[in-house]
């Protein structure tokens, strides 16, 4: 667990460069991405996948904007290379490949669960953003 | 400091806004603040993805933007901007000033882009249990791709068919390289290698504009995500169904 969460540091940190994040906020991009697959890992331990992804998504969300209060800079700049590791690649590519391979019964199954797990980011992204500010600067301030 | 002046510049921040990647409801937001610190009268402002209107009692700006691309520096600093505007910290001059020194900035060299690229392909795919050697195949192949499509960008071809392309060539080169010895497993180098070019900012923009109300940015930005999403599985996934029928079936 503790090597696929350096593994999601670098690639979250990597991933922000694309998008031309500012030189200072580039390692909280790769902690926001850390957090991400540490969360997701042990929720894993006790549930199942799109579980696991909701409350990652959530979490890391969270975590986003308390670095967006701590830093005074857009969420989005930390919550895209946080919520990178839990997007369904993987499914996506293996969804187009079946139906292509025309093996619809397997295309369905893959590409339901991928589905899940992109709902499941999308509700955990918005259940946090739907919070009040306040929530997270007292967390600062305490 | 004339109407029109603050409308222009305003417009200018919008425009830049938009074009690097910010929200929907970031470009009102922002233009909201900077406009009401400055005029007290009458303003309005409606923004949609492809463009906004600026409307300071007489006078009204159109601006289209066609060209989006991903700058989250520009977007920060114009946010810092907004911020010290509204606070007070700096006057219009200043900000003008200020503004002029972000739209200049140009980001990080095309090379540092392509082996930060390579670099999350690379660590992408040891996150999908790949192993050393996929990792590596990975990496070389992220490089490639990202420069491709980035001088594809440049030579301005729609989005659509440098995503689809972009899928192509990662399986392409992944095949290829498989077939050269180097990696084990290529379904996960492949779904390692596509991870920096899903569209992961324009979902988390989507589900911002949608939080805030705005459905029809947010509904466009949906589609926008599911369109290059499906372009790149498709890229990827027709090349690798070719390849496998055409080597029957040893890839």
């Amino acid at each position: 667990m503790i090597f696929e969460m350096i593994a999601a540091f670098a690639a979250a940190l990597a991933f922000a460069v694309i998008f031309d994040v500012s030189r200072s906020e580039l390692i909280f991009c790769g902690l926001a991405g850390l957090a991400a697959e540490g969360i997701y890992q042990t929720a894993m331990l006790i549930g199942d996948r799109s579980g696991a992804v909701l409350i990652s998504a959530a979490a890391v969300t969270a975590v986003s904007r308390i670095f967006a209060n701590l830093r005074k800079t857009p969420v989005t700049v930390y919550l895209i290379a946080g919520i990178i590791p839990l997007v369904p690649g993987a499914g996506m590519y293996h969804t187009v490949f079946n139906i292509i391979a025309s093996d619809y019964v397997k295309a369905m199954s893959v590409g339901i669960d991928t589905i899940k797990a992109a709902s499941a980011i999308a509700i955990g992204i918005v259940l946090v953003f739907a919070l009040p500010n306040r929530l997270f600067f007292k967390k600062i301030k305490k | 400091m004339e109407l029109k002046e603050l409308l222009d510049f305003a417009a200018e921040v919008g425009k830049c806004l938009l074009e690097s990647g910010g929200e929907t409801s970031r470009v009102e937001d922002t233009l909201t603040r900077i406009i009401k610190h400055f005029y007290n009268g009458h303003s309005e402002i409606f923004v949609v993805l492809t463009g906004f209107f600026v409307n300071i009692e007489i006078y009204t700006v159109t601006v289209r933007v066609g060209k989006r691309t991903i700058n989250l520096e520009k977007v920060s600093k114009i946010n810092m901007m907004s911020r010290d505007i509204v606070s007070g910290k700096i006057g219009f001059g200043e900000a003008v000033e200020r503004f002029e020194g972000i739209k200049q900035s140009k980001g990080y060299p095309v090379w540092v882009k392509t082996l930060s690229a390579a670099v999350s392909c690379a660590f992408f795919t040891l996150l999908q249990n790949g192993g050393l050697s996929d990792s590596a195949n990975s990496f070389l192949v992220g490089a490639a791709v990202y420069a491709v499509i980035w001088l594809m960008r440049r030579h301005s071809a729609a989005d659509f068919i440098v995503t689809f392309s972009g899928g192509v060539l990662i399986a392409m080169l992944t095949a290829l390289m498989y077939t050269l010895g180097l990696g084990g497993n290529i379904n996960i180098m492949i779904a390692g290698s596509i991870m920096p070019f899903v569209p992961g900012l324009a979902v988390t923009n989507a589900l911002r504009d949608i939080i805030a109300g705005d459905y029809l940015s947010g509904g466009t930005r949906i589609f926008d995500a599911v369109v290059t999403a499906v372009a790149l599985a498709a890229g990827a996934g027709a090349m690798m169904y070719m390849l496998e029928y055409i080597s029957g079936g040893r890839l």
